[in-house]
């Protein structure tokens, strides 16, 4: 036999409210409103700060210096500060018929995307984002720095420096590898706290000198990797370049 | 198809309902992209698109928390039942939420590339061995087409052509798909967030839904163990006259796993199946109401007497024999075909009410 406790009447959808039902429901749900008004807010001021990295997407802008496409296409002004070149949406800038294979000097129209001091221009959609404008200026040598073993994780630099906040970890793992795939750059965050906004430094990843990731490397984009390799530096860039066999994932 | 489902349609309670639920989720959203953009210092806010994602993400997810919570918490107080009475209106709504998440993630994540989005997102790596490279979005993906059954055939119109059974079935698949939520989000954004916060309030939520479902588990053991064997009886005897009280029910259980209804109304004692035939709603804890037993799920109404819903309505409970022998009330376990008319037992001395 089940006992049975109270008397009052019992809560029918189609009815009136029964009296003891109604206390509750008055007192519950300002109650359920407060706690996912503090839910939200818990949740959504523990969320990870993204960085300082900037995307000046609403103001297209002009610049000029010398153009090269090895190992990855890029502007290098007068003074060295480096710009990587990249298309719109998820696409890197090999495609471009006015990319010739040597350097020039060039003027080159887009938007800007800024982090601790990397750069990239996203070109403007139209045909003549890129304008040769003359033999080369200056050579640009890299500046090998000898070999060296970083920590960090491998992501792609467009999203990284400012297309996407945040750019980086398990949550973007899937935009990074089609990011790469197309063309973007992939790039090492270096850092010893995986979890730092701001890294020690933003590397060029070269793969034996390409900047082409094969599937299984693919794999390693935005977990934590050890990389030993070959250091130098282009105009203001950073470059690592590695064999396959020493890019190994951190447990 | 009866028309019973008619049963259950708009009315007050349904609307204040679903403005109390339309007013949460867009306070929870609007909340969450404030809370977002204000935090850190200009210039290092998260991207409004991933804000979203994560506002719906996570809403989704407290949805679902409650939508899983109010079965026991039924089970454990009748005070909970208006909360049960529209839980498909709170279930839908959880789903469109969870929907938008999903098409923002792939839109955004997936968009703007070299490859297909869906495949992009869902297909762009698969290291299962390993937590930063276990493809979350996939267990993300099963969880949305779980939902997205149960949403589809939410309406009774389902469970009148699916079967109560099958209907339940597919229903109890929520807790597969709630398990894979959970992974979802520890294999997923959990890896790349230092915060505790996130993990904190997974494992609350998880000992949350637990804790209720025990408690709602120890007592229907409860009432299990006070189970009376019918074996080889022609009556059983389950109660005395004087603990019912008029336009009441209460549960009988039998050994054999099967639950009687015991009904008292107008002076007399009648009994049909527990179980209601329109979700399986405990009619014994029902009460009688315009002279019919009515279901405290969601107020499907029977006549004591025949187990049959008034016209034009014709779900029809299976009805026991009953008599009453001094005080004590007596049973037949032998169900009879549902909507088999029984003469209820009239107890002594009580007077017919018309
Ligand atoms: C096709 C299906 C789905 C896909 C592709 C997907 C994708 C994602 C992605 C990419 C994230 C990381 C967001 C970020 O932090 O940047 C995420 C987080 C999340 N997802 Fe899903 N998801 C899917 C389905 C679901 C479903 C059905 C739920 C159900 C509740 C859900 C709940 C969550 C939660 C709670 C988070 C954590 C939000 C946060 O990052 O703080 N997801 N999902
Ligand atoms: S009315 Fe829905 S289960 Fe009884």
């Amino acid at each position: 036999m089940n006992e049975r406790t109270e008397q009052d009447p019992m809560y029918v959808g189609y009815l009136p409210l029964p009296t003891r039902h109604r206390v509750f429901l008055a007192l519950l749900i300002p109650a359920l409103m407060l706690a996912l008004i503090g839910t939200a807010t818990l949740i959504a001021a523990g969320q990870r700060d993204p960085g300082p990295a900037m995307w000046n997407a609403s103001e297209e802008r002009a610049w000029s210096g010398t153009l090269i496409t090895t190992p990855y296409p890029m502007l290098i002004e007068d003074d060295g500060t480096t710009h990587l070149i990249v298309e719109m949406g998820k696409r890197g800038a090999h495609e471009r018929s006015t990319l010739g294979p040597d350097p020039r000097a060039a003027e080159v129209h887009g938007y800007e995307l800024r982090r601790s001091g990397r750069r990239i221009i996203e070109l403007a959609p139209d045909a003549d984002a890129i304008t040769i404008t003359g033999p080369p200026a200056r050579a640009h040598t890299p500046n090998e720095l000898g070999p060296g073993t970083v920590r960090g994780e491998i992501v792609d630099g467009k999203c990284f420096l400012g297309a996407m906040k945040p750019g980086d970890g398990k949550a973007h793992k899937s935009c990074a590898i089609l990011c790469i795939q197309g063309g973007l750059p992939p790039m090492v965050a270096v850092r010893d706290d995986p979890f730092d906004p701001t890294p020690d430094e933003i590397l060029l990843l070269l793969v034996d000198g390409s900047p082409t990731l094969s599937p299984e490397l693919l794999e390693l984009v935005a977990s934590p990797v050890e990389i030993f390799g070959t250091r130098s530096r282009l105009g203001t860039l950073g470059t690592i370049d590695a064999s396959p066999n020493d890019i190994r994932p951190l447990p | 198809m009866t028309a019973t489902y008619k049963l259950v349609q708009w009315n007050r309670h349904k609307r204040v309902y679903d403005v109390a639920l339309t007013l949460a989720c867009t306070g929870y959203l609007a909340t969450f992209v404030a809370v977002g953009l204000a935090m850190p210092e200009p210039g290092r806010t998260v991207g409004t698109e991933v804000l979203a994602m994560r506002a719906l993400g996570t809403l989704a997810i407290v949805l679902l928390h409650l939508i899983l919570i109010i079965g026991p918490a039924a089970r454990l107080t009748t005070l909970a039942a208006p909360l049960l009475y529209n839980r498909r209106h709170l279930g839908v709504t959880f789903f469109l939420v969870a929907l938008l998440h999903a098409i923002i993630a792939l839109g955004f994540y997936g968009g703007f590339g070299v490859r297909n989005p869906i495949s992009s997102v869902l297909a762009g790596y698969a290291s299962y061995g390993s937590a930063s490279g276990f493809p979350f979005e996939v267990l993300g993906f099963a969880a949305l087409l779980i939902f997205f059954v149960m949403a589809a055939t939410s309406h009774d119109f389902w469970l009148a052509i699916l079967g109560a059974r099958f209907w339940k079935t597919l229903h109890m698949l929520v807790y597969v798909a709630y398990a894979l939520v959970i992974a979802h989000v520890a294999l997923g954004p959990l890896q790349s967030e230092p915060s505790p916060v996130h993990g904190v309030l997974l494992i609350l939520g998880v000992v949350t839904i637990g804790t209720f479902h025990i408690a709602a588990g120890i007592k229907e053991l409860r009432t299990d163990s006070s189970a009376i064997d019918a074996d080889d009886q022609q009556w059983i005897d389950v109660a005395d006259v004087g603990d019912l009280d008029d336009n009441t029910a209460s549960v009988v259980c039998l050994r054999s796993e099967e639950r009687i209804a015991l009904v008292r109304h107008d002076g007399s004692i009648s009994a049909v199946s527990n179980v209601c035939a329109h979700q399986g709603g405990p009619l014994g804890e029902g009460r009688v109401i315009d002279g019919c037993l009515t279901c405290p799920w969601h107020g499907y109404q029977y006549r004591p007497a025949d187990g049959q819903s008034p016209p034009p309505y014709t779900e029809r409970l299976a009805t026991y024999a009953v008599r009453i022998e001094g005080t004590r009330v007596m049973v037949n376990p032998k169900p009879n075909a549902p909507g088999t008319r029984v003469e209820p037992a009239r107890i002594a001395g009580s007077k017919e009410s018309s």
